[in-house]
């Protein structure tokens, strides 16, 4: 790689980064330190404490049950053999990719086809959401436990199984794991909307929404948010803020969502120091796994039957639900410009991905990353509010914000830090070994990248790219918010059918959209084996 | 790479450079919860007796509006936790019909937004209804209420609200529907915008299937989810399209597709998700732009 082209990668990189986290990030800053009104109604007060506590008590409820669905499969994967091990571990991060507001209408179906109908708001409606959630989140503990039961001490193991104690000794082992796991889903799920929207569930993903929407929380007569109803005291917005707004009603929102962003990332940062902590031994060389500690065939079944129930009971109560069945030509001609639109969108999202994936090869951020994770936390929604407030200027009307600009940035700035933790992992101790051969060779940090890591991690770094689009594809909080026409997405059209009891263009698009998620998620998957074994293959080779 | 970047650009500037519109001759309202204000209108009709509308929004405001859109009146809708009205009409009485979608009855008001009385409860027997959208009327004083969810069919009643009669059911076969939308009654003759068949269908009052026009897609004649409806001086169907972001104007008697308004986005002439329709006396064609919250106006 030549110097300039190098110099343009790393520039447009830092310019990703300005564009996508930096102004965004300084946006929400700007709010705290310029408007002092967002400050103290940021403050929680008996009300706003009220909405905070319920949204983390469904989060966290959410989280609970996630991870006991997640068990089995975690134990498979961290303790299992063969062929259903590799499938497992292929499989369950593509559920993942499947969109929340899917699992959503996919459990509502299975519900009404069970005729149970729980009214909406009560008891049984949050039981919903709460399980909905968790269908949806549980890969995230299945896989973090699972490879943190692979790295776990085999001696350790088998001296605990001897004194027979192995289970307690584990749950200590993977403490830590667990604690951040269940703060990984607890904040996802908190971010989410979709699943609660339709029966006017209030938490603070949908309050952020109304407020910034409307200047006001949800509705007097609902009885959950009555006492952030209209007349009820400190509510509107306009009360609050001199005008209605755009710029009034998005600080309304920031105040709004502040002290759940505050909660996510003391989380983030105690989880994340907690995982260094135990982690200070370094990697351990497991090596291969003792057949007393191999998974046995009841943990496969019933890891297997997780998935089945959570995948695969919400997908067929859809096809059950269709009235009409239709040739899938019919379902693409009706949805094509919508769906190639989403397509568009995440695809240039993934390109640029893949950009920020070649330039952390050549060029380690941690600033970076630090920033794209900031970006993530801050949630979906907080982040489309800041890219209207920034982009909705004439200057940037045609191409950023009338335009697939402004979706594409929001994409990127959502889901970047896969990218560059993709480009990050050549920088890890393993690789470590070919950036030394080169370095002695005399190569400089790009010609190491262009002629030793990339021919190796291509795989790897084109399958993070390939991610950022599936999940750009199936992104609902930023790309509701933002609604974007040109092109038009397809997320915001299901969003209008997803309150239905029973809608057909609901379930089709739905369909449609699991497919094709799915279809990429499998082919990142296999990008992801096939750089990962050619790797360590030609790491091989070096030593 | 540079195949790559060249193929992005071109993807970019296709997209990006349709956008030729003629600008409305009017753009009304903002977004907001107050007096001429809006959150996602889903809902527009016209009273041609003193030429004002009446809106409805995502936070289920009603307003009594001029022809300008300034407000002559405001109320909310009894309940809206589980969803607002996605339909309105002015009956031959002056009063405004609300199919209240999503508590499965039709409430009517009078133009100062009193409650006059109300009908309907949710199910599927004869006067019972799941998701009303819309409602008209025709000269006898009957009045017709479409339904989607369960229930796609409409239901005619006397002026008292007793049922005498229903017609359609779900599906896509002649006679059939998949969301009716809006409805239209001229002389004898209903149009129907079957949003999810893609389709206008037409009836006698009688509830007898005459035909169809349209189908999936993009070009002139062909639709994708027609919501709203409504017919100017030159008895041409004025229909718009929420999945296609744009106004079509349509002969009624072969359903040829005559000339269409709007691409899709934010600017002045683009529309994102259009909902409803209304034509004045003046042909001035009133577009409910729902996801800019704003209602533009054009004439052709």
């Amino acid at each position: 790689m030549r110097p300039t082209v190098s110099r343009l990668v790393i520039s447009l990189n830092w310019l990703v980064l300005l564009l996508c986290c930096a102004l965004p990030l300084a946006w929400v800053a700007l709010q705290l330190v310029g408007n002092p009104i967002v400050w103290n109604e940021a403050w929680p007060d008996g009300r706003r404490l009220h909405l905070l506590g319920r949204t983390f008590a469904y989060s966290l409820a959410s989280a609970l049950v996630a991870l006991a669905l997640a068990l089995p499969v975690a134990v498979v994967i961290g303790r299992g053999r063969g062929v259903t091990r590799a499938v497992l571990t292929g499989v369950v991060p593509v559920t993942l990719l499947i969109p929340s507001i899917v699992y959503a209408y996919g459990w509502s179906q299975c519900l009404r086809l069970l005729d149970v109908r729980p009214a909406a708001q009560s008891f049984g409606d949050v039981l919903r959401c709460i399980g909905s959630l968790a269908a949806w989140l549980w890969p995230v503990p299945a896989v973090v436990l699972g490879l943190a039961m692979r790295r776990l001490d085999q001696n350790v193991q088998q001296h605990a199984l001897l004194d027979g104690a192995l289970w307690r000794v584990t749950a200590r082992q993977l403490l830590a794991p667990v604690v951040v796991s269940i703060a990984l889903v607890a904040g996802l799920a908190s971010q989410e909307f979709s699943v609660y929207e339709p029966t006017g569930i209030s938490v603070l993903a949908t309050e952020i929404r109304m407020v910034y929407e409307t200047g006001a929380f949800s509705s007097l007569d609902n009885p959950i948010t009555q006492s952030f109803g209209p007349g009820s005291g400190s509510v509107s917005s306009a009360e609050i803020f001199p005008s209605n707004s755009q710029s009034a009603r998005s600080a309304a929102a920031v105040a709004v969502a502040l002290p759940g962003i505050a909660i996510v990332l003391i989380a983030t940062i105690c989880g994340v120091w907690w995982l260094l902590r135990s982690d200070d031994v370094g990697p351990v060389d497991a090596g291969p796994l003792p057949s007393v500690l191999v998974a046995s065939r009841v943990w496969t079944g019933a890891a297997v039957g997780v998935v089945l129930l959570a995948v695969g009971v919400p997908l067929v109560s859809l096809v059950l639900s269709l009235k009409q069945h239709r040739p899938p030509v019919e379902v693409w001609s009706e949805f094509s410009p919508q769906v190639l639109g989403s397509l568009l969108l995440s695809g240039g999202a993934g390109a640029v991905a893949m950009l920020l994936a070649a330039s952390s090869v050549v060029q380690k951020s941690r600033l970076g990353v630090t920033l794209f994770v900031l970006t993530f936390l801050v949630g979906g929604q907080i982040l489309a509010i800041a890219l209207v407030r920034i982009y909705n200027q004439r200057v940037f009307e045609t191409w950023l914000y009338n335009g697939p600009g402004i979706v594409i940035v929001a994409y990127v700035a959502r889901f970047g830090w896969i990218a560059l933790a993709a480009g990050l992992m050549t920088w890890t101790r393993p690789w470590r070994d070919l950036r030394d051969l080169a370095s002695v060779d005399g190569a400089n940090a790009a010609q190491t990248a262009r002629w030793v890591l990339f021919p190796l991690a291509w795989p790897v770094l084109l399958a993070s790219g390939l991610f950022v689009m599936v999940l750009g594809l199936s992104e609902v909080p930023a790309t509701v918010l933002l609604s974007p026409q040109r092109p038009p997405t397809f997320t915001p059209m299901l969003m209008q059918w997803v309150h239905m009891l029973r809608s057909d263009p609901m379930i089709e698009g739905s369909l449609l959209i699991v497919a094709l998620v799915l279809t990429l998620g499998a082919a990142g998957s296999a990008l992801v084996w096939f750089g990962l074994r050619r790797a360590a293959l030609s790491r091989r080779g070096v030593r | 790479m540079k195949c790559f970047l060249v193929v992005t650009l071109l993807l970019v500037v296709v997209v990006v450079g349709c956008d030729a519109s003629r600008e409305p001759d009017a753009v009304y309202m903002e977004t907001g919860t107050g007096p001429g204000q809006v959150v996602y209108p889903r809902a527009l009709t016209y009273k041609a007796s003193d030429g004002t509308f009446f809106i409805v929004d995502r936070t289920a405001h009603v307003q009594h509006l001029d022809r300008h859109m300034k407000p002559l009146a405001e109320w909310y809708m009894p309940q809206s936790q589980r969803g607002k009205p996605v339909g309105l009409s002015v009956g031959p009485d002056g009063n405004l019909y609300v199919p209240d979608t999503h508590y499965h009855r039709v409430i009517v008001y009078s133009p100062a937004g009193g409650e006059i009385w109300r009908w309907g409860s949710e199910g599927t027997k004869p006067g019972q209804f799941i998701y009303p959208t819309d409602i008209a009327f025709d000269a006898k004083g009957r009045v017709y209420v479409s339904e989607y969810g369960d229930n796609d069919r409409i239901q005619v009643f006397d002026n008292k609200g007793v049922f005498l009669f229903s017609f359609g059911s779900f599906g896509s076969a002649d006679g059939q529907f998949s969301r009716p939308q809006a409805m239209l009654i001229q002389g004898n003759t209903i149009y129907i915008t079957d949003a999810c068949n893609h389709r206008i269908v037409v009836f006698d009052t009688n509830g007898k299937w005459l035909r169809n026009m349209g189908g999936v897609g993009s070009e002139l004649g062909q639709f994708r989810f027609p919501y709203g409806l409504d017919v100017d001086s030159r008895g041409r169907l004025v229909v718009c399209e929420f999945g296609n972001n744009r106004v079509q104007w349509i002969d009624p008697r072969d359903g040829k597709g005559l000339k269409s308004w709007g691409v899709g986005g934010r600017a002045p002439g683009q529309l994102a998700y259009p909902w409803a329709i209304s034509v004045d006396k003046n042909d001035r064609v009133y577009v409910l732009d729902a996801g800019n919250n704003r209602v533009q106006v054009i004439t052709y």
